[in-house]
């Protein structure tokens, strides 16, 4: 069958509102993105296009045909439908004047085959005796009845409707026009279905499209003039465009026949109606004519006027007007045998039997086979598929189109739609996945609470690996820091033995008494040597040594080169003339090596002393260094001892070329997680000294500004590029060889800074990086406040 | 005089005294101490001992020192003075560093600190009885 309503896709937002207002559902596809349209199964009823409010349902006919061939000077003659004097008020003869105009060469009224309709029904009754008569100037009602009622055929009046009379009288009573091609002015989309059932019209021109055409060029019909029709004039059928209006005919014939019709239109109680007749037969209880139409205000707001939204007053005033008219113009008014007799002969003048006749055709193989019911089993699987389950789940809500359940169910079925636009099952499958997702929520929540928390347990073992690491490296130089002072302490201590060893060996060899003669001298040697201030480097010995050698070579002393060497230890350089006696003689050296052992004995018991100290320093420092309490509390401390236990840590790196620089303010101790800041001082001397490639000069500050401390720690190494400088203090940077670091020491260091309620800056060009650290005085206060609130 | 002379190599002085104590107790007038304080002096007091024409039996050093490291200076003069005995002593030198002077300085011996004067004696002499 011909598509008689045609689908914008761009349009369509897929709402089902078609679907909810068709009389048939099934014609309609659903299951796309876009509702598809099956014409064979589709009525042309012409509802979805006043429901879709989305102007994606569009009317089809052949207007621009017909414009388009009465250009190529086709022959024509129109036929105008009777809704065509309602839809242009006071102007419809003047249409005949602008068809004209266009090339059309004669009008014809379909009113006048109305008029032999009713002749062909009078006939049918006399002829036939029917129960009942189903009339059929509705080609919606006549599909209807083809494709979904094929029972009800046999009561479809076997007579043409007004239109197909009109036409056909043309080809039998006025043979110069047979030939000639068809134009209907036609208020119904659907007509086109009849011209192709019968055989008969070619263009179905909509009265909606004619008007949107004059609108749209402008043309206005007054500046056409009226041309009558071309056949004898209808009298009171030109009321069949109305609700009723073969009725009101029909009673002009058979007066009683209005006490057994049933007048019924429009989409709402028609197929309604129509599924019942059957019913309504068997009771008994049908009429003897149904007078149908599928729109509810008629012809005369057909499905191609664009006039569905009048009310039927004004739409049948203009009819009834012209029924007025015509009435007088047969004079057939007060019961007027005659006249009546004489509109009589002029409509039988064109009837003849058989000529009007109208056969059916039975479609509903179509449905039958396409579009059969569900079986109880199949229905269970598309609901279980529709997530219904229960009976309280068989909503038969309207949200699908089909306000039943069970018929969303044979359109999934058959392909015609799909279960995303069941209402029910969009809501249980929003709720479940509502439900997953707050379960998903809630483990992922779970998940990463966990993660969080091995994150911190990371974190913290991090903090912990990262010192290991320092102290790590630190640990080859504290090794020989420790150690250097044990080898002092030994070999200062195997002195000792041995000069005691030497002396209480050889007591007896010594007089008791020392001569007067080296008396003096022994005083002023043992006097210099113990009271020893000058302290000379190995080099700056080295010089002395050689001088003094020569010197006492110069005056013919033995071992000049040994004894200079002694002298010097015991800090005699130049003033030797005191001691002469004592070296120039075996006896005076005897007592010259007694003063030098028991000075040996003092100076290695010093060493012992210096190197104890100092291994007790590196001791110290390891401690507070590895003393480390992430927990920790607030203790006041003194931030120049901090910084020194670290520096005294990397004593050993520094020593190898840096020069540290300090520049300490007298601060009074602060309250500060020592612990930490040692990491801190730790990281960027460490860093620095890196950097410096272990030469250069480290300046440490430490400042009192306003309400802080600022420390400064300044290296003229090589500098931290532009490109990383934004970089450094994020987690996992590093620029050390895989292995070698964690990148993890200056996000610590900012932590801890964070921690401290302090800032860290870094300002950095090639040989001078400082690294600025602002500490609040305040810490302690600022935490319990935090604590309080 | 004796021209012969035992070189040792340290950058703390506690540790140089105590070397010039034990050495000279052991040894006493046979030989001369010359004592540096880095590498960079060490080689000019060996270049001096040199034109003074003075023998350098043995250098004593440390490893952990300013400026260029023990297993370094070594190789050096082992490559100018390859018949000095070489003894490393030290507090902490890693492997790497005795295998590199032992490969490339004929290292004698490396003594830990802290050592004993027994252990720093036997060491040149043994050092010694190869010359």
């Amino acid at each position: 069958m011909k598509k008689v309503v045609a689908i914008d896709e761009e349009r369509c937002v897929n709402c089902h509102q078609c679907i909810s207002v068709c009389p048939v559902k099934y014609c309609n596809n659903g299951s796309g993105q876009f509702i598809k349209l099956d014409e064979s199964l589709c009525i042309g009823c012409g509802e979805c296009i006043i429901a879709c409010t989305h102007n994606a349902r569009l009317i089809i006919d052949d207007f621009e045909l017909a414009i388009h061939d009465l250009a190529k000077k086709e022959k024509v003659i129109a036929f105008i439908a009777p809704a065509t004097a309602t839809n242009f008020p006071n102007e419809f003869l003047r249409l005949n004047g602008w068809l004209k105009s266009l090339g059309v060469e004669a009008f014809f009224d379909v009113s006048f085959g109305a008029e032999l309709t009713i002749k062909s029904y009078i006939e049918h009754l006399k002829a036939n005796k029917p129960k009942l008569i189903i009339s059929q100037p509705c080609p919606v009602i006549v599909t209807y009845i083809e494709l979904y009622k094929p029972q009800l055929l046999k009561y479809l009046a076997p007579a043409d409707s007004p239109m197909m009379h009109a036409m056909k009288m043309v080809k039998e009573f006025y043979p110069q026009y047979k030939d000639h091609k068809m134009l209907i002015v036609s208020p119904c989309i659907a007509k086109k279905r009849e011209f192709d059932e019968v055989g008969i019209g070619d263009y179905n021109v909509t009265i909606y499209k004619i008007r949107k055409y004059l609108e749209n060029n402008n043309i206005d019909l007054k500046d056409y003039p009226e041309i009558d029709f071309d056949n004898d004039p209808a009298e009171r059928a030109v009321l069949f465009s109305n609700p009723g209006g073969l009725l009101a005919t029909a009673e002009r014939e058979i007066p009683e026949i209005k006490l057994v019709t049933r007048k019924i239109e429009g989409v709402k109680y028609l197929y309604d109606y129509l599924d019942k007749v059957e019913e309504l037969i068997e009771d008994e209880m049908n009429p003897l004519l149904i007078d149908c139409l599928n729109c509810e205000l008629g012809c005369n707001g057909g499905t191609g006027t664009g006039n569905q939204n009048k009310t039927p007053d004004e739409l049948e005033y203009y009819t009834n007007e012209r029924s007025k008219k015509m009435r007088k113009l047969y004079k057939t008014d007060n019961g007027n045998t005659e006249a009546l007799e004489n509109l009589r002969k002029t409509i039988n003048k064109y009837w003849k039997p058989g000529l009007y006749d109208r056969d059916y055709v039975d479609r509903s193989n179509l449905i039958k086979e396409g579009l059969y019911d569900p079986t109880e089993e199949e229905l269970e699987t598309i609901f279980k598929k529709m997530k219904k389950f229960t009976d309280t789940d068989i909503q038969n809500c309207p949200s699908c189109g089909y306000n039943n359940c069970e018929h969303m169910a044979k359109a999934i079925l058959h392909g015609l739609n799909k279960v995303e636009n069941c209402h029910l099952y969009m809501n249980k499958t929003i709720n479940e996945y509502s439900e997953h997702l707050t379960d998903l929520v809630e483990e992922r929540t779970k998940k990463l609470k966990q993660t969080l928390k091995h994150l911190k347990n990371t974190q913290d073992q991090l903090i912990e690996s990262e010192k290991m690491a320092a102290l790590g490296q630190l640990i080859a130089g504290i090794a020989h820091e420790i150690n250097t002072p044990l080898g002092a302490i030994r070999s200062s201590n195997e002195n000792i033995e041995a000069i005691t060893g030497q002396i209480l060996q050889n007591i007896e060899n010594f007089h008791i008494e020392l001569p007067k003669k080296y008396f003096k001298p022994f005083k002023f040697l043992i006097e210099k040597a113990y009271k020893q201030n000058t302290y000379l480097t190995v080099k700056e010995e080295r010089k002395a040594r050689r001088s003094l050698s020569k010197k006492l070579d110069e005056i013919e002393i033995d071992n000049g080169y040994e004894l200079a060497e002694n002298l010097i230890e015991m800090g005699i350089i130049n003033d030797f003339d005191e001691i002469i006696p004592l070296i120039n003689s075996e006896e005076g050296l005897k007592y010259f090596q007694l003063g030098y052992d028991l000075l040996s004995l003092y100076k290695s018991s010093q060493n012992i002393t210096l190197a104890v100290d100092k291994a007790a320093k590196v001791v110290f420092a390891l401690k507070r260094f590895s003393h480390f309490d992430f927990s920790g509390e607030l203790v006041l401390t003194d931030l120049i001892e901090n910084i020194e236990t670290v520096l005294t840590l990397y004593y050993n790196s520094i020593k190898k070329g840096i020069k540290v620089v300090k520049d300490f303010d007298d601060i009074e101790p602060i309250f500060v997680f020592p612990d930490e800041l040692n990491q801190v001082w730790t990281n960027l001397i460490s860093n620095a000294i890196h950097a410096m490639n272990y030469h250069g000069t480290l300046k440490i500050s430490i400042k009192k500004v306003s309400k802080n401390i600022q420390i400064k720690i300044n290296d003229n190494g090589t500098g931290i590029p532009k490109d990383i400088i934004k970089r450094i203090f994020e987690p996992f940077f590093t620029t050390k060889p895989q292995g070698e670091g964690s990148g993890l020491g200056l996000d610590i260091v900012k932590k801890i800074i964070k921690k401290h309620k302090g800032n860290i800056n870094v300002e950095s060009e090639p040989g001078n990086t400082t690294f600025t650290i602002t500490l609040p005085l305040n810490l302690k206060e600022l935490l319990t406040e935090e604590e309080q609130q | 005089m004796n021209k012969q002379v035992i070189l040792c190599v340290d950058d703390e002085k506690i540790i140089l005294d105590s070397l010039r104590k034990q050495l000279k107790n052991k040894f006493g007038n046979k030989y001369l101490y010359e004592f540096a304080e880095n590498a960079e002096d060490a080689f000019e007091i060996i270049d001096e001992l040199t034109i003074e024409e003075f023998d350098i039996l043995v250098i004593v050093s440390d490893w952990l020192m300013p400026g260029m490291r023990g297993d370094e200076f070594l190789i050096k003069v082992h490559k100018k003075y390859p018949r000095i005995v070489k003894v490393m002593l030290t507090g902490h030198a890693d492997e790497q560093a005795i295998l590199n002077a032992k490969k490339n300085a004929a290292l004698h011996k490396c003594i830990y600190k802290p050592w004993s004067e027994e252990e720093l004696v036997s060491t040149i002499i043994t050092g010694m009885k190869k010359l």
